[in-house]
């Protein structure tokens, strides 16, 4: 009889563990959870219990408290996650390659994003929101969270690139158009799809934040804050929940994402 | 010797085995009401207000009111009678851009103090607000009326309650007494007031409520400020009706769904027993009996939470005026002062809403609070989930 | 006329803040059509600067290069190059890297894939059309390194130390694969190289240089056929005597 050893190399082996090992550490979290729940005891901290009940319950009867369905919220908050994070994309990237490229460009984009930059996103989102409405503004506010680590990603790849590469294309036969998208631009990737997934992360945030002062709509923001004023703290966390798992799915569609782009410009 | 893994391993196996022995043996307490209700404030005192553009029910449809928000029970009455009496569905605005449907009327929340404004600039079509808003908004803004005064909503609808957290109230029953004593004098004179709008008590009412509802006591204003008057009910006993009226809105609360666990499933036989539970009438059985404090005693300190603006809590305003106190023979101390009250305005007062009013005496920011009777009532059954 | 490669009066100075560095300073020299010749010389002598001017990296201060009786300015696929730390594209695979030129000039997909074939199988790699760079030994990437620059049929191949981060036997293998593609190809080579030993295993011509500013010591002629026979004698002498002279050149610039 084989006895059943753990073997590293195996991708199943490797598949297992790491499922496993999520498994135990997840039910550790509900378990310390409900523990703490049972013995602070206060209306904020619900047990895993009554959230998983509110959850279903949110499931069949929809929001009561908005009208909207939790698949509306949902819609809501992605709709203006995936446009905001698309003009970001649109306008970081060839703004990011052109001033990695260019000094000038560099040199003159710089004051200008440095005065805008540290400003949080957040505090945008008021004035966002009151003049560009409940689907723009908080678009926007995840604008002004993704673009800044995607721009200051996508230089940084620029940078990066290995001179010897670009010589290289030129002795083949490259003009400066085929440097830029045979060359730097596949350099770039790796570096631009870093600068995504943390974008992605922050524009996450900021959905939910912006989403927090807005009067229409709907969105999983609007639901938490809602919940929280009728102090309904069960449904309050499973819009926590809620927001885990988007912001979890939103990354991992950016992993796969990322793998498709980096095989596709390889085949080029 | 330790492996790292195997002090990983303890630590996860110690947590299991405490957080499974809590589990099953800690029993949760049934929970008591954050608050008590001591008194009315008031009853009535709300409108549907809609602007030019509707000019009967037919026209709600795809209309968008405001509200001061879901907890408030201007929202409740809105939705109750929406849902109630009407065929169309209610629910949430969405965005711009996205077709609203005719059988949907729609709300937004809104501070009444913003409605006006947005009454103006046509981001909402109508709302539900408290006095004076409604009666400010028909007076300045073209075409808009009121559509329904709330009496004509629900009859008899009680609107602020006065509430003290359960804790302080067990901990210091003389301040409480005090409390409610000062709040029976105050509201009598009110109610005495009204009745004769020539009198100077009248003027001077009329002035301390303006100035507080719009910071300003302009001729429009006052006007404004005596309409609003005229459709609130001012009054300070609990009778059965009243009573019954509070089981009212925790019956809507529950058939509305708002509830996390309705009064039923946390082990009251019925909604009845429930308000009989968070209603303590003895201090107001026992107001009158309650006589002044020496002028040479200290005052005893109690942190107090009302809404910003809000005519409806007009005896607060009373209760603290000393020229009123003068005028009932208190020598220079406001009502409060002479029953030997300390007000200290809790943290963040005036507050938003009812619901932040509620959020106060849950963080032990006010001992006492003025606030509608729904977001009381809704906050304190879903804290007791 | 059978010059592939002239190059005339070239000279370049670069300026620093207070100073004017010559580096190199009027370099002449002719390479006829299939032959290897070889940059040797001490370090900083300005070969690799040499070659770059040539590849047209690099703009001259003054002075020509005429390659098929054009003069030449910037970098062209006439003058292909192959670089010391192999430079290949990690997103493309193995036969992607070898058609990068062709893709460049639009030769349609079949033909590219044919000439790719025909350079996977002179250097080797036919089995390993499409790996990644990154499972690549050293030797193997230099091999694609050079069929890439081969494959878009330069006029002139610049080789750039390409063997330099190599060890010692790899080495000694590639430069025997050298030799075998050379033989096939008959293509014109301007060899950088700091090994006397490679020099003179590889060249039809040694030219040494000077320490900077960089100019021509000495051009060697190397008449023996290939492959050599790296211990006979003949071989031996040469390299010694190249040795010797480089090391007065060192000597002689001490400051």
């Amino acid at each position: 009889m084989m006895p059943l050893r753990y073997d590293p190399d195996k991708k199943l082996h490797q598949f297992a563990r790491v499922l496993g090992i999520t498994i135990v550490s997840l039910s550790l979290l509900v378990l310390v959870w409900w523990m703490i729940a049972l013995l602070i005891d206060i209306p904020y901290l619900p047990t895993p219990v009554r959230v998983y009940d509110a959850f279903w319950r949110l499931m069949e009867f929809g929001d009561v408290a908005t009208g909207l369905t939790m698949g509306e919220h949902v819609q809501s908050s992605l709709q203006r996650f995936a446009g905001g994070f698309a003009i970001a994309f649109a306008i970081a990237v060839p703004l990011g390659l052109a001033m990695g490229y260019s000094q000038t460009t560099e040199e003159f984009s710089n004051p200008i994003i440095e005065v805008i930059r540290p400003i949080a996103p957040m505090a945008w989102a008021p004035l966002f929101i009151l003049s560009m409405g409940a689907l723009l503004g908080p678009m926007m506010v995840v604008f002004i969270g993704v673009f800044f680590p995607v721009l200051s990603n996508t230089i940084f790849g620029v940078k990066k690139i290995d001179p010897y590469m670009v010589d290289a294309a030129r002795t083949l036969g490259a003009n400066n158009l085929q440097v830029f998208y045979k060359v730097m631009f596949p350099c770039t990737v790796p570096f631009i799809m870093n600068g995504i997934k943390i974008g992605l992360g922050i524009g996450w945030m900021c959905i939910v934040a912006a989403e927090m002062i807005i009067a229409f709509g709907g969105g999983v923001g609007y639901f938490i804050l809602t919940q929280s004023q009728i102090g309904n703290w069960s449904n309050v966390f499973v819009g926590l929940f809620l927001v885990s798992a988007l912001g979890i799915l939103t990354t991992g569609l950016a992993d796969r994402v990322h793998r498709i782009v980096v095989r596709r410009v390889g085949m080029e | 010797m330790l492996s790292k893994n195997m002090i990983v391993v303890a630590v996860v196996a110690v947590l299991v085995i405490a957080s499974v022995g809590v589990i099953l043996l800690v029993e949760t307490e049934d929970k008591d009401p954050q608050i008590n209700i001591l008194a009315q404030v008031n009853s009535e005192g709300s409108a549907i207000f809609v602007s030019g553009e509707i000019n009967s029910l037919e026209d709600f449809g795809g209309k968008i009111f405001a509200t001061p928000g879901p907890d408030s029970i201007q929202h409740m009455m809105l939705m109750n009678y929406i849902t109630e009496e009407t065929d169309y569905d209610f629910r949430a605005a969405p965005g711009e851009g996205v077709e609203k449907s005719d059988d949907v009327v729609y709300w937004t929340q809104v501070g009444p103090v913003q409605m006006k404004d947005f009454l103006e600039d046509g981001t909402i079509q109508g709302g539900i607000a408290w006095e004076p808003y409604n009666s400010q908004i028909v007076a300045e803004v073209d075409g808009a009326w009121i559509y329904k005064w709330s009496d004509e909503l629900i009859e008899a609808h009680p609107c602020c309650v006065l509430a003290v957290n359960s804790e302080f109230e067990q901990n210091n029953p003389e301040t409480v007494e005090r409390f409610v004593a000062a709040h029976v004098v105050a509201t009598a004179w009110i109610m005495e007031t009204v009745q004769d709008n020539t009198s100077a008590n009248y003027s001077y009412m009329v002035d301390i409520g303006s100035k507080f509802a719009f910071g300003d006591n302009s001729t429009e204003d006052k006007e404004v400020t005596k309409d609003s008057l005229s459709h609130v009910a001012f009054d300070y006993a609990i009778t059965d009706a009243w009573k019954s009226s509070l089981e009212d809105v925790v019956d809507t609360y529950a058939t509305l769904g708002l509830f996390e666990k309705d009064p039923e499933s946390l082990g009251y036989d019925t909604n009845e027993e429930f308000v009989d539970t968070i209603v303590n009438t003895t201090y107001l059985e026992n107001a009158a009996n309650v006589s002044e404090a020496d002028e040479a005693d200290e005052l005893l300190d109690v942190r107090v939470g009302w809404l910003a603006g809000d005519i409806h809590q007009l005896a607060r305003l009373v209760a603290m005026d000393e020229n009123i106190g003068a005028g009932l023979g208190y020598g220079d101390r406001s009502i409060f002062e002479a029953f030997g009250l300390n007000i200290i305005g809790g943290d963040g007062n005036p507050y938003a809403n009812g619901g932040v009013v509620m959020d106060a005496f849950f963080s032990d920011d006010i001992d006492i609070g003025y606030l509608g009777a729904p977001p009381a009532i809704l906050r304190t059954v879903n804290a007791m989930a | 006329m059978n010059e592939s490669l002239s190059i005339k009066n070239l000279e370049k100075v670069f300026k620093t803040e207070d100073d004017e560095v010559v580096a190199i300073a009027d370099f002449n020299l002719d390479v006829k059509k299939g032959e290897l010749v070889s940059l040797l010389g001490p370090s900083g002598c300005g070969k690799t600067t040499i070659l770059r001017m040539v590849a047209g990296l690099l703009e001259p201060s003054s002075g020509d290069v005429v390659v098929a009786g054009n003069k030449v300015s910037g970098p062209g696929s006439d003058r292909g190059m192959v670089f010391q730390e192999f430079a290949l594209f990690p997103w493309r695979s193995v036969r992607k890297n070898i058609e990068f030129g062709l893709e460049l000039s639009g030769v349609p997909k079949a033909e590219r894939e044919q000439r790719a074939n025909e350079y996977l199988e002179m250097v080797g790699l036919e089995r390993f059309a499409d790996a990644r760079i990154h499972e690549l030994s050293g030797g193997m990437k230099q091999r694609v390194g050079i069929a890439r620059a081969l494959a878009n049929d330069p006029e002139v191949l610049l080789m750039d130390e390409p063997f330099g981060a190599l060890d010692a036997q790899t080495r000694n293998i590639m430069q025997k694969e050298l030799l075998k593609i050379i033989k096939r190809t008959e293509k014109t080579i301007l060899f950088v190289t700091h090994s006397v030993d490679e020099a003179v295993f590889l060249s039809d011509r040694i030219v040494v240089l000077t320490k900077r500013p960089g100019s021509i010591k000495e051009i060697i002629e190397v008449p023996w056929p290939r492959p050599r026979d790296r211990a006979s004698p003949e071989v031996t002498e040469m390299r010694k005597s190249i040795l010797d002279e480089l090391e007065k050149e060192n000597v002689m610039n001490d400051d």
